[in-house]
């Protein structure tokens, strides 16, 4: 048995019998880790507080190998992102975020990139929520990009010709031109502006901020899209539910 | 262990899927009820099968009753213009034990938590807007944790712009405890919420 001292952010939290809760971490040393924190529905719990989703920590916990949850020892506060917002679509996106880490990898997968990606979009999405849609593309684009499924917004994956409007198509994850696309199956417009927008975007510094130009409803067609994709290449449908309750949500007002 | 006759061991098992039973705990009980009368014995099976035949969901509220709807939503006493939305059954036992609400009540039966794949429609939202129209005031009182502060700004929007007043409890240090061993985010909470003392 190791005793480990990682930063982490907190994915989610449940639960477990009388008075504990069995937290899944996304830390910088180890990846993906589940821990359980004895005790931590306490009143007095020196945890209480601090393993609620969206929570960024440094934690310590003893590591055994053998065992699918480590026990949390210690747990010292960084910083809670999107602290009393009272807009649901800010906290929806940032739970995108963490409900992607949640599907997307499997195992402990361990990556600093990952851990990094995740807390600076964070930062940037909590101080910037003007351009929160904006930062969850860019959080998408990195994140397909970090698990080994770049995007190519320059060539037609099939003629390998340069791309000038682009086409996805679902059944087989690939972007192609107009020439290539068999329109049997069903396929999605990638517009111009989005194409270059995307473009844009994978070159981007996010501590230098992001371009000054918000996407317009359509954005959600832009998401759709890279969800897909990524769900494509990682071989299991993902649906986000942070982003269905969402919608739901809009719906529902657009109704009344 | 597998000394023990079946069926004891079989009570044993039972028992210990009890929350906060452990296997040595089931073990006392299983012990105790071998050593008591046929009659507490019987006495205890049946008001176990008793729960499970008489107890309901009120098709109003969905707190627990035996009479549908419950004793609460059809008490002329309580105020029938405010409605208390709390996740859980046991937090209706809660509030009514501080006997300071004397209003209705509604049970999600939970909250949004999109990590766990709870959306809208696993929970008693529906029902609740079909509720809303003699009512004057919504109390939310969802527990502080991140789904449930979703789940309060989830109904906050969807309640809104039905002229009525939707409030929730208030977040902060608990009785008696000292201020040196509160967390940042519940003393920010506090912080904020504070109130005129004079
Ligand atoms: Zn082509
Ligand atoms: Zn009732």
């Amino acid at each position: 048995m190791t005793v480990i001292k990682t930063e982490a952010l907190v994915l989610k939290s449940i639960p477990f019998k009388e008075t504990s809760s069995i937290v899944q971490l996304y830390t910088k040393e180890k990846g993906k880790v589940s821990v359980i924190a004895k005790g931590a529905r306490r009143l007095k719990s020196p945890f209480r507080g601090y393993l609620e989703p969206l929570s960024y920590v440094e934690v310590i916990y003893y590591h055994k190998p053998t065992r699918e949850i480590q026990t949390l020892s210690k747990i010292e506060f960084i910083q809670t992102f999107f602290q009393n917002s009272t807009e649901i679509t800010d906290t929806a996106y940032a739970m995108a975020v963490m409900e992607c880490i949640d599907k997307f990898i499997h195992g402990h997968q361990k990556d600093e990139r990952i851990f990094l990606l995740m807390v600076n979009v964070m930062k940037f999405m909590d101080s910037n929520r003007d351009f929160i849609k904006e930062a969850f593309i860019y959080f998408l684009l990195k994140i397909s990009a970090t698990l080994g499924y770049k995007t190519d917004f320059s060539t037609c994956s099939v003629c390998k010709q340069p791309l000038k409007s682009a086409l996805y198509e679902p059944s087989t994850g690939r972007i192609i031109c107009r020439r290539c696309a068999d329109f049997q199956e069903r396929v999605l417009l990638l517009r111009d502006e989005i194409l270059d927008y995307m473009r844009i975007l994978e070159k981007v510094d996010l501590e230098a901020g992001l371009p000054k130009f918000q996407l317009a409803k359509p954005s959600i067609d832009v998401i759709d899209f890279l969800v897909s994709y990524i769900s494509y290449h990682l071989d299991f449908p993902v649906k986000l539910k942070s982003l269905e309750i969402l919608a739901n949500l809009e719906f529902n007002i657009e109704e009344k | 262990m597998s000394s023990l006759p079946d069926s004891l061991q079989n009570l044993i098992e039972q028992l210990s899927r009890f929350p906060g039973i452990g296997k040595k705990s089931a073990q006392r009980l299983s012990f105790y009820l071998l050593k008591s009368s046929r009659e507490e014995a019987v006495a205890l099976a049946k008001a176990i099968i008793e729960i499970k035949d008489r107890i309901h969901t009120c098709s109003h509220c969905h707190n627990i009753s035996e009479v549908d709807p419950c004793k609460i939503c059809t008490d002329p006493k309580r105020d029938h213009s405010t409605i208390c939305v709390v996740q859980e059954p046991m937090d209706v036992l809660a509030i009514e034990k501080t006997g300071y609400y004397r209003g209705l009540y509604h049970v999600l039966g939970g909250v949004l938590s999109p990590l766990n794949g709870i959306g809208p429609d696993d929970l008693n939202i529906q029902d609740l807007l079909h509720r809303l129209s003699d009512i004057k005031e919504v109390i939310l009182a969802i527990n502080p944790t991140r789904d449930g502060e979703i789940t309060s700004i989830y109904l906050s929007k969807l309640v809104k712009g039905k002229e009525i007043k939707v409030t929730r409890i208030a977040q902060g240090l608990p009785i008696g405890i000292d201020l040196e061993f509160a967390d940042e985010i519940t003393l920010t909470r506090a912080l904020e919420g504070r109130t005129n003392i004079l």
